[in-house]
């Protein structure tokens, strides 16, 4: 259906085209905001235009960040000796909530992936090589599937000639679930994973 | 809608969505599918790690005609060969045999005898310990004659004489091995094979599967089988010509 709004019809146009949004639920937002006070929508708009303009890699870690090196990488109070490699700057937010870990970043910005022709060169390993130097660990918290346990692997290979100690993050069961309902390849990774309790 | 169980081997995963995932699977009834699987990649879902690629599965899902996309019910392991994804040198022929299958199945075709040589060889390359590389030459070669292009190494395929001597040819555009002794007329497009290659062809082409990981190998001529096979799957098979994993096993 078409409005007699040009300016609507590019708003909902523009807003379906965002991950989740369909044509409803655009028009559903798009009159939300046109309910909203004049401020309340600038705000929002200036919002977007700061997401793009202001927001840049860290050339340290290539997290997402405001200034560079970003405030991880600028940080005096963490440990610089361990480095956790994550896939995307989300696993870096979903980590910091957790509270637990103190030591640097790196951002891969992927995996490998053979079967779509994704090789090292596409993502940050080289720049992980050239950071791993002046490190004592360095933990791979990559999501746990095959093209996961591909970079692994790589990463691995590449760094074993240097005395650094290399970890993976556990793979297992969730909290909160049962053994009972866990399938086969879960429960075998959980069981080579099994830690020692006393 | 009909409700559908076969077992199927995931050939490829995608995201979709916030915690969505499309496998592509080869199914032992049914050919390739297309599976929806809903809210996969939640740390809560009954899939669990079931759906990632070389997984041999028992789906049931739902299927409605005319429609490229079905959705996945359920899902239970039956073979996550789990010594795959353990090193490298296993995963990238692996990944290989993968694409390739992938690329030569379309739709529905049901092809139980190539749905048993790819679990068989993912078996292989789960469990052995030396050459994983032969896993992936045992599965070109047993894949060409499936499809009825079985590469001849015993014989010359002009003369018919038994291939004795040490001088040996390729025929690309023919999918012949041909002697030395033959007319050149028939060995325009060659490629030239020592005897190890010829003898690892034919023995590629009688193997049962089990005891191809014991055949001693060398690296150049491993890469020679490798490359006639290749050349002469892609020459019937216009699919294969640009392989996404081909960097990775010239690398490895």
């Amino acid at each position: 259906m078409q409005y007699t709004s040009q300016t609507l019809e590019r708003i909902i146009s523009e807003l379906s085209k965002l991950p989740g949004i369909g044509r409803k639920t655009a028009q559903r937002l798009a009159f939300h905001v046109l309910k909203q006070p004049r401020n309340e929508v600038a705000i929002l708009a200036q919002s977007l235009l700061d997401l793009k303009e202001k927001i840049i890699r860290c050339s340290l870690c290539f997290n997402i960040t405001e200034t560079d090196p970003c405030s991880i990488c600028m940080n005096t109070k963490r440990d610089r000796r361990t480095i956790c490699v994550v896939e995307e700057a989300n696993d870096v937010l979903a980590i910091e909530r957790t509270d637990q870990y103190r030591g640097l970043y790196h951002v891969l910005g992927g995996l490998l992936n053979p079967l779509d022709g994704i090789g090292p060169g596409d993502i940050r390993i080289k720049e992980l090589l050239e950071r791993v130097d002046s490190m004592q660990e360095v933990i791979l918290a990559i999501n746990p599937n095959v093209s996961g346990d591909a970079t692994i692997m790589y990463i691995a290979e590449k760094l074993s000639g240097l005395p650094v100690k290399i970890s993976r993050i556990a793979r297992g069961i969730p909290i909160g679930s049962d053994l009972e309902f866990a399938d086969m390849t879960t429960l075998t990774r959980a069981m080579e994973g099994r830690v020692t309790v006393r | 809608m009909a409700i559908r169980q076969t077992e199927a081997i995931v050939l490829k995963t995608m995201t979709y969505g916030e915690t969505s995932k499309i496998l592509t699977v080869l199914s032992k009834d049914h050919g390739k599918i297309s599976l929806l699987a809903k809210g996969a990649r939640d740390t809560k879902s009954k899939y669990g790690g079931s759906l990632e690629p070389f997984t041999h599965i028992n789906v049931v899902y739902y299927e409605k005609e005319g429609r490229e996309l079905q959705y996945l019910s359920e899902a239970s392991v039956l073979n996550g060969f789990l010594g795959i994804p353990c090193s490298l040198e296993r995963l990238y022929p692996a990944m290989a045999v993968l694409e390739v299958c992938s690329r030569v199945v379309h739709g529905n075709e049901e092809h139980p005898k190539l749905f048993e040589l790819v679990r068989q060889t993912l078996e292989g390359l789960s469990k052995t310990s030396k050459r994983p590389m032969n896993g992936l030459l045992y599965f070109m070669a047993q894949l060409a004659s499936l499809l009825g292009y079985r590469l001849e190494a015993e014989r010359c395929s002009h003369c018919l004489h038994l291939m004795e001597q040490s001088n040996f040819k390729f025929n690309v555009e023919y999918g012949r091995v041909v002697c030395g002794a033959c007319p050149p007329a028939l060995q325009s497009t060659t490629l030239t094979l020592t005897k190890e290659t010829v003898a690892i062809l034919a023995q590629l082409n009688k193997s049962n599967g089990a005891g191809v990981f014991n055949l001693a190998i060398s690296e150049n001529s491993g890469r020679e089988v490798f490359r006639v096979l290749l050349k002469h799957l892609q020459y019937h098979l216009d699919e294969l010509t640009s392989l996404n994993t081909l960097p990775f096993l010239n690398a490895s």
